[in-house]
């Protein structure tokens, strides 16, 4: 089997891609952005044309969720490219922040998740007026969102602002009651200052209410600040920022394989979907 | 060119909004052109004596028009200069805020919807973002209060007077997410659906930005015209109205630590030494033969300052540019030389014109981590890594510096850290290209300090003021 990288592949229609990887089955396919000219290779006539020398027309909005981000916080004994059904759910509980955040902050109404067949998730924005975002607006877009600086550093958290009411209400939702109801009571006890008795308080009144102002209430008194940095240091999504930012970024393609776990790269419903049971893999497919 | 329909009727409304063009150019070229121009440069110097025309005077026919004029022959004399094109947008920008924030509001709104677009699109006001969310409460469930009339009272002598009794003054306004990239990226505003909604005040920044972008455009498409015309009244007119301003503005000098700068050896063999900015202009130079007009500035007054004389300059182009095919060095000097004369004070107003600090260069210009998408200099930083053998696991952390500080939007740190990387020298923030040349080319010996070698105390390096606002505010 040849093994190389085969870039600057360039096609006009869906099914000019199509044909070409069932000319030429690939171990990984990526895709990239749009450019006004076809890329062609150097020739005797004519220089090449790469994406260096042609005009930029657009990319999809895309953010990037990996479980490795997620090292300094696992529980489980995963590291790395490890994932196990017990740290997925901190893709489960990013997936559904952010797609909120996207449909109710941004009002991004085409939004469509990918297990990535490795160790985390894709989300691209398939909204129209998304397509020629310019690196600022797209570093704005993550930046709004961003609340754990060097996750794998320093894990410096922002304070969200006087004007992120949504995201802060969003958070409590999604992850604060989750936080006070399946931590372990000496976690809840050493991180966020609860005590024993207001952790069982706090667990009755939550076992049936979702309500944000029930989950405020339950946080021991002075301690808000610090329940609110500890979730969010715990459970926030931490998105790679740099997936988004860069207009020129290649990613991997939906529907292709994942060479390492040999996954299926595909679309998922993010909350519902584990890998550990529901990853499908080409080698189960087509039969060993 | 901005062209809006309604403007015959908003100039009945609101006399300070001089974004249009005059019906022809022949209105432009006014005899007495320096007594117009004298006008609005006072205007715009007024601001920080907080002298200003009052209400009476603004709705003088003659001083609108004037205004207008005074406007479009101010960018037509500072099109070519960027220290003066920036001064000019910076200042008509102030001058557009303080009229902005005292307008009534339906002023206001004229003004939104010719920077902004048709309400509804790029815009909104709470009542049509109700309709167009078709969510008649949202305003309600995310508390949002809408102050419609404001009373602001002041006392004196035991009496109380009303100074001001305006509708609409605080009213809430929703701009698309994409056109406030600051206020999202900082949390600054609240988000929904899309829509950065804010009262119309909080918003002031944002909407001056848009109208300086639309200035921006202008100068560039004015300079643009002048430097593609051999000759025209245009032209002529912007050599005679920068010479007036050459004596109407006065600028501080910041910079001329640097003037005494002396590179040894030929230009292109010290490209590993030169700012960032300046060695992907000659990459560009290089590989495409082109680069866009303010690139062409800033690369060719570095060239000047570097010690490069005009006639070998005007080979360095000649002999690179793609845009002279079929033309001989002599119509080459002729035409695009225009420039490169300007630039060496030789054409136009005959100015001496300095390298521009690293704040005009950010808004005008090229600057590699402004400018240029994460992709690029991720590359460029490998590239700088790459070059050393020893310590490598040192520059790695340095050129995550650089890549982070780009990520995070201080460009002048960022260009700080690539300073360390390549040069090994280090600076806090770097903010003129040359002090980056200077740090980078004495460490290797390239560079010479005429002024360091005869001067009895060192001067300071980057400790001097900026030209312009700090980058990390709107």
């Amino acid at each position: 089997m040849d093994i190389g990288f085969t870039r600057n592949k360039s096609f006009e229609e869906p099914q000019h891609l199509k044909e070409y990887l069932s000319t030429f089955p690939v171990l990984n396919a990526y895709i990239g952005s749009v450019y006004k000219d076809r890329l062609l290779p150097k020739d005797r006539y004519y220089d090449a044309i790469t994406i260096h020398n042609t005009d930029w027309v657009g990319r999809d909005l895309i953010f990037d969720l990996d479980l490795d981000e997620y090292d300094p916080v696992r529980t489980c004994d995963c590291t790395g490219r490890e994932v196990c059904e017990i740290c997925w759910a901190f893709m489960q509980d990013a997936a559904n922040i952010m797609d909120e955040t996207f449909a109710v902050d941004f009002g991004f109404k085409k939004r469509v998740w990918v297990y990535t067949g490795g160790r985390g998730y894709h989300c691209w924005i398939l909204d129209e007026d998304t397509f020629d975002l310019d690196q600022n607006q797209r570093t704005a877009i993550v930046e709004y969102m961003q609340l754990i600086h060097d996750p794998k550093g320093v894990q410096k958290i922002d304070d969200p602002g006087d004007f992120a009411n949504l995201l802060v209400k969003r958070i409590y939702r999604k992850i604060g009651r989750k936080y006070i109801m399946e931590t372990p009571i000496k976690r809840l006890e050493e991180e966020a200052g609860f005590t024993k008795n207001s952790i069982e308080k706090a667990r009755s009144r939550l076992k049936n209410s979702e309500l944000v102002a029930d989950i405020v209430d339950s946080i021991p008194r002075g301690k808000e600040n610090q329940f609110l940095k500890t979730v969010i240091l715990n459970h926030y999504p931490r998105i790679d920022h740099k997936v988004t930012i860069d207009i020129r970024r290649l990613i991997r393609m939906p529907g292709s394989i994942h060479a390492g776990t040999g996954n299926i790269s595909e679309y998922v419903n993010p909350i519902s979907f584990n890998p550990a049971f529901d990853a499908k893999n080409i080698y189960d497919v087509i039969g060993e | 060119m901005i062209v809006c329909s309604e403007l015959e009727t908003a100039i009945k409304y609101h006399p300070w909004f001089v974004m249009q063009p005059l019906d022809t150019e022949e209105n432009l070229f006014v005899e007495d052109f320096e007594k117009v121009v004298d006008i609005r440069i006072k205007l715009l110097q007024s601001q920080s004596k907080n002298i200003m025309p009052s209400r009476f005077a603004l709705e003088n026919d003659v001083f609108k028009i004037n205004s207008i004029k005074g406007n479009t022959l101010l960018k037509i004399g500072v099109c070519m200069d960027p220290r003066m094109s920036s001064w000019l947008v910076e200042k008509e920008g102030d001058l557009f805020e303080k009229y902005f924030r005292q307008a009534k509001w339906n002023e206001k709104e004229t003004v939104i919807t010719h920077l902004f677009g048709e309400k509804g699109i790029n815009w909104s006001d709470l009542t049509d973002l109700k309709i167009i969310l078709n969510e008649p409460n949202f305003d309600k469930e995310l508390h949002i209060k809408q102050q419609t009339h404001v009373k602001k009272y002041s006392k004196s002598g035991g009496q109380t007077f009303k100074i001001a009794d305006a509708k609409g003054l605080n009213k809430v306004i929703a701009i698309h997410y994409k056109y406030a990239p600051y206020l999202v990226k900082h949390r600054k505003v609240l988000l929904y659906k899309g829509w950065a909604l804010a009262e119309v005040d909080r918003l002031v920044t944002t909407i001056k930005h848009r109208y300086e972008y639309f200035i921006n455009n202008s100068l560039t498409e004015f300079a643009e015209r002048i430097e593609t015309q051999s000759g025209g009244n245009v032209k002529s007119l912007s050599k005679k109205i920068h010479e007036f301003l050459r004596n109407e503005i006065t600028f501080s000098k910041n910079y001329d630590l640097f003037d005494s700068l002396v590179i040894t050896g030929d230009f292109e063999d010290n490209v590993s030494i030169y700012p960032p900015c300046i060695s992907d202009l000659v990459t560009a130079v290089n590989n495409v033969g082109y680069i866009g007009h303010w690139e062409r500035f800033q690369l060719g007054i570095f060239l000047k300052k570097t010690g490069m004389d005009s006639e070998d300059q005007m080979q360095f182009w000649f002999s690179k540019a793609v845009d002279n095919v079929d033309m001989n060095y002599k119509d080459f000097k002729r035409k695009a030389g225009y420039i490169i004369r300007h630039i060496y004070g030789k054409e136009g107003g005959m100015i001496d014109y300095e390298m521009p600090s690293c704040n005009t260069i950010m808004s005008k210009m090229y600057c590699t981590f402004r400018h240029k998408d994460i992709n690029f200099i991720n590359e460029k930083v490998k590239h700088e890594v790459n070059r050393f053998e020893k310590n490598k696991d040192v520059k790695l952390e340095t050129g995550k510096k650089v890549v982070e500080a780009s990520i995070r939007g201080f460009p002048q740190i960022a260009c700080s850290y690539f300073l360390e990387l390549s040069n090994g020298v280090k600076a806090d923030k770097i903010f003129h290209p040359l002090m980056y040349l200077k740090m980078a080319g004495q460490q290797s010996g390239v560079v010479v300090d005429k002024a360091d070698e005869n001067a009895e105390d060192e001067p300071e390096v980057g400790n001097k003021k900026s030209e312009g606002k700090p980058e990390d505010s709107e």
